[in-house]
């Protein structure tokens, strides 16, 4: 397992390399010139060509690529054109706002889609099943910039409960948290529903009633954990619309994370804050899929008799 | 072997019943987690807001130093940390701010003395150096300032006194009076002073942060009247319903534009809100590529003003919050000249014209259009509508529009490098004719100038030259008649409209007055009256 | 019994859908491009159910106008993305090993990658189509198919049906097809009904970001986008739309249960 997990850990360098030269071309590819967009269109040609050799921009791309590789790895993210800080402080500024919103919608998604998942699959075909199913499906297919104003309507400017927008402490990260987990929800809670459906028929549930268990352990201690894994690989999977969503959900909740940056540091074709961000979501995605998979291992034994042979 | 790590299955699996019951645990500990405090934070914070105006902002500022500023937003901010030598009141007339005295002489300089016991918020006292810095440093390329071009008429700045300076022209500019309207920073302006910026304007900055809320604090040492208020704050939003939701909530108290006509009705009816409104001096346009093999014919241009109807859509869809135009200049500006052409909506004529121009229509009244075109807009959703309509009205005439929408970097990329056919835009802050000169002489092509479509015409260039040397008004507006009569009749451009600035806002805010150029600064001198 | 039931409405109402958008004409008779401004963000009325858009055109006729493209774009995505997925996810769960190493390795560059950056990159490079609407999310739409294949061959490939079919000698392809195969059906078909939604939804972020369908054109995800500036004056102009997206998400999530429950090899 442990050497599992160092192997997994060293191929994050070569992933995060292959991700941050496609970037670097695509960025450099796109038309749209830096330099017009900050000395906008009256500049003289000789102010722009000053500016653009100040900044390393005249030179042909390959040699910028090696510039901006020493420097990475120096550990020198660079610095944003356009803000004028350094990128690695900004990207961990916003980070952290990024955070508290995917892991509230998480959380969120768990809570919604637990309770109702187990309800529908323990009497399915009932009322409690379609009308679950109905709201996960509404959850599932409302598009994050439309839920989000609906829910502001409904919770804050109706009934004061919640602010509007912005990040604010506690209550203000609560219709952000549910607008993203919404869709997350939905497939959590089918992918629950049909894991516990197949479990709960089946052998071992005629065993574990011969161990003597209640029906209710059984249910809540064994398809529970059965049901794990495949959640986990749900959650994993869909991070990369949980990454999709949550730019929109910023954008909409006017959340200060790293979603918003990346939308504004391609408008502006701000380079090495682009470049800066993308490393920053690539590492968080190789690392979550890496967690997922020790999860895995934790979980289910097989796969560990599996690792000795 | 193989790594099979990930195994996707329900089988059987037996484990401990405790860490099932702590799994158990740590939902029912996160769930607490979240709804406690939320309970108990659900009282709305009711921070002290009888002190405070809160103003929504669609995008962040992206400068505060304020010769670095470009974009409208960072202009808005920075007229209320930083003051200039002179400005634009609000129906557009020059006014002294820090200057007492303004002479201009003879057509190569100007002579300005400042007011004394002028302060900067860091206590320090204004003088000639300052502002002999702040023009200075704003010319080094290096710097990388937007501004830097409109100084390449500066010869030097000569200091005479603690309070008076001159500043020497290389060739006489009508237009120099602009450059004097850019705000004065201390001649000890730091590395940091983007993070730190220290003015002598009517708010002194408190802090901001990025993407979220800037925060600014009134000055006590103002050297006009201090704002009768102690926080501005500006949030920042950048979806148009939710500002507005914050607006009738009370989140916020302050809007300016930046929302579309459709929702004014309903801000109307808002007992708690008041709207004002001013005519700007913002100028909407149809560009032309006058290299396209299509569009240099004359004929065409003409025949798309004549098949074009802007008046369903000022009315519809703009909501008359627009005046159409006939002209670059707004029809209150000194130069405006009122007899110009127009073109009427007609349809027949506009037919005729394609005809005589050589392009047939292949079908008649049938779906094969006369020839395509592309418009090019940005993201815009209000130019995209607008877009949406002409093309529709065009095609009653056979011409078919392809519609491009880009995002704006990519946009403004195509336009300057004149990789275009039709393109919509809007010039904002047109106040001195003299921009007639970077729009449409033949030295100004795009990349250099603002000379996108390429317009090349000796009699206008020879007209905008002597506009510009001189400086009696007079002299000037006879020749901008001119050029405007020229114009008119070369159709660049197809003149569409002025847009009017409206501002939305909470009626505890009494006295508050748009400006033309939507300059924010009348906010400095309101008062807040809360209702029990 | 119930199970039939869930697959009967599901394929009613996806037929009922298909059905009308390609007999749109017989359902009203407005053009879906006509513009009419006088009647911008109008209510619903008597021969117009769903109101009218910003720029006074029929609702309902742009909506089934807008079903054809995103109907497309969603099938086209997931098929092509579940081809590629599943070709993918066997050869790396089936081989195992270094090609597996090496296949999952480039799975999660393409996982780590910001698709948003390469749909602005292509959409400013190449012409805003549909085509290349499908190109840009099938581009990233596969990975997670092929993740989800894998992970069923992995567990599958050391249950016991399969270990006795080699035993007894069988071909790769006859392993294939009889024993995981109809394992891995079910689990792709939910992912799939989902995926369909998704990609719909997908396009409609696109539009929200402006590269989605280009004016006048119209999807579900283009009008949910377009009308959400208006959600305080014209609610109507996204509801419908959305409402259609839920159905059909529904009707497919239905059709989707039914062939799952038909296929469980353990009834």
């Amino acid at each position: 397992m442990r050497n599992l997990i160092l192997k997994r850990l060293l191929l994050l360098l070569p992933i995060i390399w292959g991700v941050v030269t496609i970037v670097f071309v695509i960025t450099h590819i796109i038309p749209g010139d830096p330099i017009d967009l900050i000395l906008g269109e009256t500049a003289r040609q000789s102010d722009r060509e000053e500016l653009r050799k100040a900044m390393g921009l005249d030179k042909p791309m390959h040699q910028q690529y090696f510039t901006y590789m020493k420097q990475l790895i120096q550990g020198d993210f660079g610095e944003s054109i356009y803000r004028k800080q350094k990128v690695l402080n900004l990207i961990i500024k916003k980070a952290k706002a990024s955070f508290e919103l995917a892991f509230s919608s998480i959380i969120v998604a768990i809570l919604i889609a637990f309770p109702l998942g187990i309800a529908s699959a323990r009497s399915p075909g009932s009322w409690l099943d379609i009308i679950s199913s109905f709201i996960a499906v509404i959850g599932g297919s409302v598009p994050v910039f439309w839920l989000g104003p609906i829910l502001i309507i409904c919770f804050s400017i109706g009934t004061g409960w919640f602010p509007v927008s912005g990040r604010s402490g506690i209550s203000s990260i609560i219709l952000p948290a549910l607008t993203l987990g919404a869709s997350l929800s939905a497939v959590l809670m089918r992918m629950i529903r049909s894991s516990f459906l197949e479990i709960l028929p089946q052998e071992f549930l005629a065993t574990a009633k011969a161990k003597g268990l209640s029906e209710r352990r059984i249910i809540f201690i064994h398809a529970f954990r059965n049901a794990c894994l495949p959640i986990i690989t749900i959650l994993s999977l869909q991070l990369g619309s949980l990454l999709t969503g949550t730019i929109i959900t910023e954008t909409v909740f006017a959340w200060p994370g790293v979603g918003r940056l990346i939308i504004q540091s391609i408008s502006a074709r701000d380079y090495q804050l682009v470049q800066g961000c993308v490393i920053f979501i690539a590492t968080i995605y190789i690392i979550t899929n890496l967690l997922a998979d020790i999860l895995y291992g934790l979980l289910d034994p097989r796969i560990r008799i599996e690792e000795n042979v | 072997m193989t790594n099979s790590l990930l195994v996707l299955s329900a089988h059987p699996f037996f484990k401990s019943d405790s860490l099932l019951k702590s799994r158990k645990n740590i939902f029912n500990f996160l769930f607490l987690l979240i709804i406690i405090p939320t309970i108990l934070s659900c009282s709305k914070q009711e921070h002290s807001r009888a002190n405070q105006i809160v103003v929504a902002l669609d995008s962040n500022p992206t400068q505060l130093d304020p010769r670095l500023s470009q974009d409208s937003v960072s202009n808005q901010i920075q007229s209320f940390l930083f003051s200039p030598l002179l400005s634009f009141d609000k129906k557009g007339k020059i006014e002294l701010i820090l200057a007492k005295k303004w002479e201009h002489l003879d057509p190569l300089s100007h002579t300005i003395e400042i007011r004394e016991k002028i302060f900067f918020h860091n206590g320090k006292e204004l003088t000639s150096e300052d502002i002999k810095y702040t023009f200075e440093s704003l010319r080094d390329p290096l710097f990388g300032s937007p501004k830097s071009s409109m100084l390449k008429d500066l010869k030097e700045i000569q200091l005479i006194s603690k309070y008076k300076l001159t500043f020497k022209l290389k060739r006489p500019s009508a237009s120099f009076a602009e450059c004097l309207m850019i705000g004065i920073v201390p001649k000890s302006a730091s590395k940091d002073f983007q993070q730190k910026p220290i003015g002598t304007g009517p708010f002194k900055f408190s802090h901001y942060k990025n993407d979220e809320t800037l925060e600014l604090i009134s000055f006590k040492k103002y050297f006009k009247k201090p704002p009768n208020f102690k926080k501005l704050t500006f949030k920042i939003i950048p979806e148009e319903t939710i500002r507005i939701l914050e607006l009738e909530s009370g989140g916020v108290d302050f809007i300016q534009n930046g929302f579309s006509p459709d929702i004014l009705p309903r801000l109307e009816k808002n007992p708690n809100l008041k709207i004002s409104k001013r005519l700007g001096t913002n100028f909407s346009y149809i560009g032309f590529n006058l290299e396209d093999p299509i569009l240099s014919n004359k004929l065409v241009r003409k025949a798309i003003a004549h098949a074009i109807n802007k008046k369903p859509i000022i009315k519809y869809i703009l909501k008359d919050l627009v005046v159409p135009s006939n002209s670059l200049l707004h029809p209150n500006h000194w130069a405006f000249n009122p007899n110009i052409q127009e073109y009427k909506h007609d349809i027949q004529y506009s037919n005729e014209l394609l005809d005589k121009a050589g392009y047939i229509d292949p079908d008649g009244e049938g779906p094969l259009p006369r020839f395509t075109l592309t418009f090019k807009t940005s993201q815009n959703e209000l130019r995209l509508r607008i877009a949406t309509v002409l093309a529709d009205q065009l095609s009653s005439v056979g011409i078919k529009i392809r519609i491009r929408s880009y995002e704006w970097g990519t946009f403004f990329s195509d336009i300057r490098k004149g990789n275009f056919q039709i393109y919509s835009l809007t010039w904002v802050g047109i106040s001195d004719p003299d921009i007639y000169r970077f729009i449409f002489h033949s030295n100004f092509f795009s990349p250099k100038g603002l000379n996108r479509g390429k317009y090349h015409n000796s009699k206008i260039d020879k007209l905008l030259e002597s506009a510009s040397l001189k400086q009696n008004k007079e002299y000037r507006k006879t020749k901008y008649h001119i050029v405007q009569k020229i114009l008119a009749n070369d159709l660049p451009y197809i003149n569409l409209w002025h847009s009017v600035n409206v501002a939305v806002f909470s009626r505890k805010i009494k006295g508050y007055n748009i400006y033309q150029n939507e300059d924010l600064i009348s906010l400095s001198k309101i008062t807040i009256e809360n209702r029990p | 019994m119930f199970k039939k039931i869930n697959f009967n409405i599901g394929f009613v109402i996806i037929l009922v859908l298909l059905l009308a958008t390609f007999f749109a004409s017989f359902i009203s008779s407005s053009d879906p491009y006509q513009i009419e401004l006088s009647k911008g963000l109008a209510k619903p009325e008597w021969g117009h159910p769903f109101g009218f858009d910003k720029l006074g055109r029929d609702i309902l006729s742009r909506t089934l106008e807008g079903a054809k493209i995103s109907l497309f774009i969603g099938f086209s995505v997931v098929i092509i993305s579940v081809i590629i997925g599943t070709f993918v996810g066997t050869l790396a769960g089936y081989l195992g090993g270094l090609p597996d190493e090496i296949i999952m390795r480039i799975t999660d560059i393409f996982l780590a990658f910001p698709g948003i950056l390469l749909a602005i990159g292509l959409m400013s490079v190449l012409k805003p189509s549909v085509f290349n609407i499908i190109i840009a999310l099938s581009a990233f739409g596969w990975v997670g198919y092929a993740r989800l294949v894998r992970s069923q061959i992995l567990s599958l490939k050391e249950r016991d049906f399969v270990v006795a079919a080699v035993a007894q000698g069988a071909t790769h392809k006859r392993i294939f097809k009889n024993h995981l195969l109809t394992n891995i059906v079910s689990s792709l078909i939910i992912e799939a009904s989902f995926g369909v939604a998704g990609n719909i939804l997908a396009e409609a972020g696109l539009s929200f970001l402006g590269l989605g369908i280009q004016a006048p054109y119209a999807s579900w995800g283009s009008m949910i986008a377009e009308g959400r500036n208006f959600l305080l004056v014209a609610p109507h102009l996204t509801l419908y739309p959305g409402l259609l997206i839920a159905f059909t998400v529904m009707g497919l999530n239905l059709m989707g249960d039914g062939i799952r429950d038909f296929l469980d090899p353990n009834q």
